[in-house]
């Protein structure tokens, strides 16, 4: 009976081009991303810390290497991930490829509804085709329509995400931290806004991400991203608008005199 | 993914043409699509492509397809989105009424029974080299063994003789059961 079923040649040479094209792949040497990452930051309606300025920008969204004077897209293992923001330029070091550093950006709490962050992410890459998520710890949502208005406002749509979800990676979209109603409305709202905000990404704190990325050649990579949350530090040297940040972990007690951004990122990223 | 050690062209046009039909068939058998079939087909051999195992024979290599075959028709039987997707179980054709009858009967069965008739019937292995495909103690595919055979029978309502006595060693000879209409 089972002698009927054979592998026919069609799906064979089908077969043949996936390994030929994953060998290719997975042969080329791996660039390596510029020291420098150049990523643009989003305005958060709170102050982000001390001597930090939010600086309009343009209108337009800029989250990629490609946009940089020197910068590279590199691509580790077929994927990358960046920071999202809109408003302001920050420099993320690269000290490891696949770290995950998102800085509160422009998020929002809805009143008995769900706290979204403004920490985001994308991932980018040439051949991926879908990207599975997980978090054990809180929720993830969906920034769509990455754009502004002319007055500078905000054009975005927000979607809580199921968790786990699998999704289609569009240009215009990022992925952000989020917290159910439920979740959101336990958590201790401090003695102000700044600490009430942080004390909602600090829930993240010893969370895990994982990330299943399926290629368009039918393989995939899976990641683990172990998350702390906190104040990272701003190089007291950047100029202008530019603020680059250190993987240096600041506490609530530098915090007051020690310039930081408040963020959500891989622990690998400060060890 | 890693980058590293790749087998080359040469192993890989082994594997596809000597076990390409093997895998295909297996595929086909546990996931009972021949859509299915086709992605665990080439799920396998990209996996094989960057494992680093070291074969030390043509039944390692054997052997390391069929539990990679077995393996990765779970995943995909047991994701979410296999689970969401209406069931795609197809009207495979057969040749002989019997054949399908005997198909249906089996991939009715529980599914780590299904595997050990797989092998035992369909590749010719005896139970003890099921016992180490499957990672299990060989008392433990005769036992499932049975159970699969008797079961069998109540499916077929026919002469499907579940006491056979099931050689632990030498190859298994093909068997069929007789279906009663």
């Amino acid at each position: 009976m089972a002698e009927q079923f054979h592998a026919e040649e069609p799906l064979k040479n089908e077969t043949r081009q996936k390994i030929a094209d994953a060998r290719l792949r997975l042969s080329q040497p791996k660039k390596r991303r510029p020291r420098w990452q150049p990523v643009v930051a989003c305005a958060c309606a709170l102050a982000l810390a001390v001597g930090l300025s939010v600086i309009p920008r343009p209108q337009g969204v800029s989250t990629s290497a490609s946009e940089t004077s020197n910068s590279q897209n590199t691509l580790l293992d077929g994927f990358l991930l960046t920071a999202y923001a809109a408003d302001e330029n920050i420099q993320v070091p690269d000290k490891a490829s696949h770290d995950l550093v998102t800085f509160e950006g422009n998020g929002i709490g809805v009143w008995n509804g769900p706290f979204y962050s403004g920490c985001l992410f994308q991932i980018e890459g040439p051949d991926i085709s879908t990207v599975t998520l997980s978090i054990d710890k809180g929720s993830l949502y969906l920034e769509h329509d990455l754009a502004r208005n002319p007055d500078g406002s905000d054009n975005s749509s927000k979607e809580l995400l199921q968790n786990p979800v699998t999704l289609s990676l569009q240009e215009d979209t990022a992925i952000g931290f989020a917290l159910d109603p439920e979740t959101y409305a336990s958590i201790p709202e401090g003695g102000d806004l700044k600490e009430g905000w942080h004390n909602c990404l600090d829930y993240f704190n010893g969370a895990t991400l994982t990330m299943a990325i399926t290629f368009t050649d039918g393989t995939t990579q899976t990641t683990e991203h172990h998350l702390k949350a906190g104040g990272l530090k701003v190089d007291e040297n950047s100029t202008g608008n530019e603020r680059v940040l250190l993987p240096v972990e600041v506490s609530k007690e530098e915090q007051t005199s020690t310039p930081y951004i408040y963020a959500i990122y891989d622990e690998d990223f400060v060890s | 993914m890693k980058s590293a050690n790749l087998r080359d062209e040469a192993f890989m046009e082994h594997a596809i043409s000597e076990y390409g039909d093997l895998v295909y068939r297996m595929a086909v058998l546990h996931t009972g699509s021949r859509e299915d079939a086709k992605d665990v087909f080439q799920e396998v051999f990209l996996n094989l492509l960057q494992t680093d195992t070291p074969f030390a024979s043509e039944e390692h290599l054997k052997a390391w397809l069929l539990r990679a075959v077995l393996h990765r028709s779970r995943d995909l039987l047991g994701s979410a989105y296999r689970r969401h997707r209406a069931d795609l179980r197809e009207d495979l054709p057969f040749s002989e009424p019997e054949d399908a009858e005997l198909w249906d009967a089996v991939q009715r069965l529980p599914q780590m029974y299904r595997d050990i008739i797989h092998l035992y019937y369909f590749e010719g292995y005896a139970t003890g080299e099921i016992a180490a495909l499957l990672g299990k103690k060989p008392a433990t595919v005769r036992t499932q063994m049975r159970r699969a055979r008797q079961a069998l029978k109540k499916l077929l309502g026919g002469t499907f003789d579940e006491t056979e006595p099931l050689p632990q060693d030498g190859r298994a000879v093909s068997c069929r059961g007789t279906a009663q209409k």
